[in-house]
């Protein structure tokens, strides 16, 4: 019998990742949405930044998640350098195109990672004032990783949420990604639109790579892993939608844990290829349309 | 017939036959170094057509590496547990291989094209993931040797590897240029519009992939017995999934020459100039090259050559 405790723990774990899932996850949905292009530099972007975590704890020796802050801003410039040149090129031309585009991209990301950074596995020991954890009641630990990760996320997410919902520009966003063509008729601006939403939604996956390097150890190929998981996100949710992206992925993410934890997180990983499989054959696209 | 046509002709077939006689005294001409690098240019020529031939059913696959593993590993269960030579083995190998193909086309027979290309990709990690389950990450060395004769020096396994390249090659020549392969091109170009022209563009596909995931097996189960060990990081490498894409698109994945091309220049380039100038960074090439074939060249060189000079290659 599995006591109350350790339900308790696996909700935490369940809750951490599921939000950093749903924080990948979400910007490859506004992507897809606005350009049709399934953003496959998704996973590099996450770990680029990791990676960028890694060099800013370092160098700083921050021990608050002040580092997290100017993240999103460089990454959103480097989506719109990434987006104004390249993908803007590949809009509209059919998924071949964009896809072996993205590819080779995310091949550019992943080995000049691996060139700039070694392929040896990176870990970070974050600790918040010098804890490494906290008990919240006796046998209930919230490690300090953990912590960050739903600090970071959550105010993440609202603020993607209310950015989409509430602004002008998320508005014509969510014009552009109904009907681009009927959206440009009413005064939006659908390259302009394009590139901002491509920013947007490279820093949230930026972001989602600091989580990870505060929750777990990395090499730069997991990066497709994790374009994978955006995927799959953005597939539950319906190519589009946040709130049910973000419900699928903390369902993800419960999954995950209670498997990693009651049998293997090896086997975790096989089943979750398995629900890869059985939900994009399910809700994926038909086809010719 | 005019002497220009019997000249063409006359070229057309003496070319392919002179650079097949010239890849079989390959031997005598370079040292072993060079011939280790040419066998494995020849196993990577067998995967990239193993992709350009799902390329031609307007189908991208990211995960081919899947197939390709999931042989290799059988070559070595069926050996241990059976006790069965290269042949056999390597015939259970790409059955199991074409049976995957089989249930991955039923799973993904509704999904247009990112879609199926990245459950490509997930079915190559839920592969590395579940051989990574089943077996760890030990080095294993008890793989079967090539038949007889060929297993006997990196020559006679050279000869091997490429009498069974040219066989692949002849066959994806007569799949371009057979009828399945024109209703392919019809699925490429427009699904429906082939489907109402009473093309069963349903079955065509599970074709498709079960050949495609056949030849990967084959692919797989000659580098392992070429290597002659194997551990699931290594044949599972993504990279396997990775570069014969650009290979393929560089010559022009719409021909089997194109993609042979592709792969020589690339794979050729990479191995013998950009490895050695930058060890640490040689991988960008590859994406480098995707995107740019796909920015300023998307038929590829041959592609660029037929719309310059007019010369088509098929």
């Amino acid at each position: 019998m599995v006591s109350g405790t350790v339900l308790m723990q696996l909700a935490i774990f369940s809750l951490s990742i599921g939000l950093l899932y749903a924080l990948v996850g979400v910007g490859m949905a506004i992507i897809f949405g606005v350009m049709d292009v399934v953003n496959l530099v998704h996973g590099g972007i996450v770990i680029l930044g990791a990676y960028m975590g890694l060099v800013f704890i370092n160098t700083f020796e921050f021990n608050l998640l002040l580092f997290a802050l100017p993240i999103a801003p460089i990454a959103f410039v480097l989506g719109a350098i990434l987006e104004i040149p390249i993908i803007e090129r590949v809009v509209g031309k059919g998924h071949m195109v964009s896809m072996v585009t993205g590819w080779g991209l995310l091949t550019i990301a992943v080995e000049s990672l691996r060139g700039i950074f070694s392929p040896n596995p990176q870990l970070i020991m974050f600790t918040i004032s010098g804890n490494y954890g906290f008990e919240l009641i006796p046998g209930v630990q919230l490690p300090a990783s953990r912590a960050g990760v739903i600090l970071i996320s959550i105010p993440a997410l609202l603020l993607l949420y209310y950015f989409l919902e509430r602004t002008k520009l998320g508005l014509g966003i969510r014009a552009v990604s109904q009907r681009s063509s009927v959206s440009e008729l009413m005064g939006v601006n659908p390259k302009r639109l394009r590139w901002i939403a491509y920013g947007v939604g490279t820093a949230s996956a930026a972001l989602g790579g600091v989580g990870i390097s505060l929750m777990h150890s990395w090499v730069p190929f997991y990066a497709h892993y994790y374009t994978l998981i955006a995927f799959l996100v953005a597939v539950i949710g319906g190519m589009g939608s946040i709130p049910l992206s973000i419900g699928g992925a903390l369902l993800l993410g419960t999954v995950y844990t209670t498997t990693a934890y009651f049998v293997d997180s090896t086997f975790a990983m096989v089943l979750f290829f398995l629900i890869f499989f059985v939900s994009v054959g399910i809700m994926g696209r038909r086809r010719g349309e | 017939m005019d002497s220009e046509m019997l000249n063409r002709s006359g070229i057309k077939l003496l070319a392919p036959i002179g650079l097949v006689i010239l890849a079989f005294i390959m031997p005598y001409i370079v040292g072993s170094s060079l011939l280790g690098i040419f066998a494995l240019l020849i196993i990577w020529t067998i995967l990239t057509l193993s992709w350009v031939i799902l390329y031609w059913g307007g189908l991208i696959s990211f995960g081919q590496a899947g197939f390709f593993g999931i042989s290799a590993f059988l070559l070595h269960l069926m050996y241990v547990n059976l006790g069965t030579g290269w042949i056999m083995g390597t015939i259970g190998g790409v059955l199991v291989c074409v049976l995957i193909g089989f249930i991955i086309s039923r799973l993904t027979m509704e999904l247009s094209g990112a879609f199926f290309a990245l459950s490509m990709l997930a079915f190559h990690y839920f592969s590395y993931q579940f051989s990574l389950f089943t077996m760890g990450d030990r080095q294993i060395a008890n793989i079967p040797q090539f038949p007889a004769f060929f297993s006997n020096s990196l020559v006679t396994r050279y000869w091997f590897l490429l009498i069974i390249a040219i066989v692949i090659i002849i066959l994806a020549y007569k799949i371009r240029t057979s009828l399945f392969g024109l209703q392919l091109r019809s699925m490429d170009k427009d699904e429906i519009a082939a489907e109402s022209m009473g093309v069963n563009t349903r079955r065509n596909r599970m074709y498709l992939i079960m050949i495609s995931g056949a030849i990967a097996g084959l692919a797989g189960s000659l580098y392992t017995s070429h290597y002659g060990f194997l551990t699931s990081f290594t044949i599972f490498k993504p990279r396997f999934s990775i570069w014969i894409i650009p290979f393929a698109l560089l010559g022009g994945a719409k021909s089997p020459f194109g993609a042979v091309l592709g792969t020589i220049i690339l794979y050729a380039g990479d191995r013998l100039v950009l490895s050695a100038i930058f060890p640490e960074f040689h991988g960008i090439f590859f994406g480098l090259a995707a995107v740019l074939v796909m920015l300023f060249m998307p038929r590829g060189i041959l592609g660029w050559v037929k719309d310059r000079y007019g010369i088509e290659i098929p």
